[in-house]
């Protein structure tokens, strides 16, 4: 049973007695809370998700409630409570959903450290995954989405969740947070996807949701085999250039930015020396997402020739 | 989760603690709780230790064990951070000719005990003779190490009351050290002899990075276990105590020696309290010879009991089902700060004071 099939009273009343419990593979994360705006948007983003039964292991359990400071009387809040613990500040109440996606990345990157976690987004076609590391402004999201919309597997926007023993990256597909500019960009590049609810004057400014294709979340426990690792870069108005980058060079990027590669210790060395050693690495500059997404074509089509 | 028909998380993760075979016969629902009980409580690490030690970590189901294991490369990475601080700080203490102890967990770590790399540190505890350490600050401060806290209140508060220096972090770096120069705060009642602790410390390794002895170590566990002003976590602590007692428990020699430190020490009422606490919590085995000695320490016996009660609730895991938490910490302020240690109230009422206003000030600044 798919989160979308169930009504918007039947989610709202699921999420505040017993909770919510979705599949995201790789884990099962469970939801409680009162808050009936939540539930609803809840229910619009992962409607293609399936629901976990009540019983089952949950992974993550997490609380969103409501709180009100006396200090701040009358705003309210809203806490992430996971394992009785509270990690973050209280954040509007409004911006509920965007805390519950953020706190759950934080969670997710504390204690998965069976993977080596790269901080990437990554996508897959014809059964070769690129990975898309995080620069600051590398539009990694939103490349990640454009993609999606035509005919790429979206695996995710933020983790590249490479299993330790291989060159398999798991996919972890929750919906792409779109931040300021791109929200409008991807609309008009894809009219008929799914953004959410606009969350203004969030830490990152503005936030929207892109809904993962159902196509993408059906395919939701394949891993994929990494075909190539490239480094997005977006100048805007700039014109594409795809250069190759070193494997000791693209290794120090990767390893750099991933969020446990010391928790990990020498099987993060490894993971990262295989990746880089079997599959090429480039840097990509880009000023819009069609001529991107045409070199990233070209780089699929290249190694489909190797 | 729907219904409880189970034992609570709390009880369900001692019994694995104390015989983690009991893993076994978890189902799906209880594993899901005995995990988030664990990480509440700062133990999942420790957990996972358990079961590797008791040979059973290979035959739990995939995902739990998972999770075991992934606790225990966090901590055990926290213990490489802490030996190499540790390490640092020796070079530069060494060089200055100031004699340096490892305390808690560093101490654990240089013992080389097996809990020890599943302590979930953001600090290293280091002791230096009372008359060095303005020499040791200065020496950490000129090598690099800064100030993690500059509030004046704080540095005023540190110095004039406190066992302690204010904390130093070397910039860029996870763990903070923390300087001590006796293991009780001055305005306590309880006044140990510093000079005693290192009269019986013992050496450790190649260096001259010397920890406490067995008896003291259990002593310092065991005042430290109702002292911190973190109220959080204190079934961690007790963990601790515990796996002392059990390790140096194995000499015979231990308990006697113990009962007498503490006599010496004018330390006998943490541990008295310390053992009760052990054995109610945990049922950790202490010998009839120590429990009967201890009792020589013992408050009047309606103190006792209460105190012995709330103390053991207090201790006992935290239940992350919980929600709002009980008002654990309050009761621990309230009662045993107060009641037991005797801070004098003219000095510990305004502290308190202060310090939630400013938490306040800090909190309305975060929205």
């Amino acid at each position: 049973m798919r989160v979308g099939s169930l009504s918007r009273d039947d989610a709202q009343t699921r999420m505040a007695a017993n909770g919510l419990a979705l599949h995201i593979p790789p884990i099962t994360v469970r939801v409680r809370s009162p808050l009936r705006f939540l539930a609803e948007q809840m229910r619009d983003l992962y409607c293609d998700y399936e629901l976990a039964d009540a019983g089952d292991f949950a992974d993550v359990d997490i609380r969103m409630v409501r709180v009100r400071g006396i200090r701040n009387f009358p705003h309210t809040e809203v806490q992430f409570i996971v394992d009785g613990t509270t990690p973050f500040d209280p954040f509007p109440l409004a911006q509920a959903l965007p805390m519950f996606e953020w706190g759950l990345n934080w969670v997710f990157a504390h204690r998965m450290h069976r993977y080596l976690l790269l901080h990437a987004a990554v996508v897959e076609r014809g059964e070769r995954a690129l990975v898309l590391p995080a620069w600051p402004g590398s539009g990694k999201s939103t490349l990640a989405a454009s993609l999606s919309c035509r005919g790429w597997r979206y695996l995710s926007d933020e983790f590249g969740i490479i299993a330790l023993e291989g060159v398999n990256v798991v996919p972890f597909a929750r919906p792409a947070a779109l931040k300021n500019e791109s929200i409008d960009v991807m609309r008009e590049f894809a009219p008929d996807a799914f953004i959410g609810t606009l969350y203004p004057e969030t830490r990152k400014g503005t936030v929207a949701h892109f809904r993962v294709p159902t196509q993408s979340i059906l395919r939701g426990r394949a891993p994929a085999r990494v075909a190539a690792i490239v480094f997005p870069q977006f100048n805007a108005g700039a014109s594409v250039s795809l250069s190759a980058l070193g494997k000791a060079t693209a290794f120090l990027k990767l390893a750099g930015n991933a969020f446990n590669y010391e928790v990990v210790g020498e099987r993060g060395f490894r993971a990262v020396s295989a990746l880089v050693r079997k599959s090429d690495s480039y840097v990509l500059r880009y000023g819009d997402l069609a001529s991107a997404h045409a070199a990233l074509d070209d780089i699929v089509r290249r190694t489909h020739m190797q | 989760m729907n219904a409880y028909p189970r034992k609570p998380a709390p009880a369900i993760l001692v019994n694995a603690i104390l015989d983690p075979r009991s893993l076994a016969d978890l189902d799906a629902a209880s594993w899901e709780r005995v995990l988030s009980c664990a990480r509440r409580n700062a133990v999942l690490a420790y957990l996972g230790e358990c079961a590797s030690l008791a040979g059973v970590i290979d035959n739990l189901p995939e995902i739990p064990r998972e999770y075991l294991l992934s606790a225990r490369m966090s901590a055990a990475r926290l213990a490489q951070l802490a030996r190499w601080e540790l390490d640092r700080v020796r070079r530069v203490l060494q060089a200055a000719g100031i004699p340096m102890m490892a305390l808690k967990g560093a101490a654990y770590i240089l013992r080389g005990m097996p809990h020890a790399a599943t302590r979930l540190l953001s600090d290293i505890d280091i002791m230096v003779p009372p008359s060095h350490i303005a020499a040791a600050e200065q020496a950490l401060l000129a090598a690099g190490w800064r100030a993690t806290n500059v509030d004046p209140y704080d540095q005023r508060y540190y110095r004039k009351w406190s066992h302690e220096i204010p904390p130093l972090q070397y910039p860029g770096r996870l763990l903070a050290v923390d300087v001590h120069h006796t293991i009780c705060p001055p305005v306590s009642r309880l006044r140990p002899d510093p000079e005693a602790f290192w009269i019986d410390s013992e050496a450790r390794g190649d260096s001259d990075v010397r920890v406490l002895s067995p008896a003291d170590s259990v002593l310092h566990a065991a005042v430290h276990l109702f002292f911190d002003s973190d109220f959080d976590g204190r079934f961690r602590d007790l963990i601790d105590l515990h796996e002392l007692v059990v390790a140096f428990g194995a000499d015979d020699a231990f308990w006697p020696r113990l009962v007498a430190r503490a006599r010496e020490q004018g330390l006998g009422r943490p541990l008295y309290y310390a053992l009760q606490a052990l054995s109610r919590v945990l049922g950790t085995p202490v010998p009839a010879v120590a429990s009967q000695a201890a009792i020589e320490f013992r408050p009047p016996l309606p103190v006792a009991q209460w105190m012995n009660r709330t103390l053991a609730n207090v201790l006992a895991p935290i239940d992350p089902q919980r929600w709002p938490p009980a008002h654990r910490g309050r009761l621990w302020l309230l009662y045993v700060r107060s009641h037991w240690l005797r801070m004098p109230a003219h000095l510990l009422v305004p502290h308190l004071v202060r310090k939630s206003l400013r938490r306040g000030r800090q909190g309305a600044a975060n929205v």
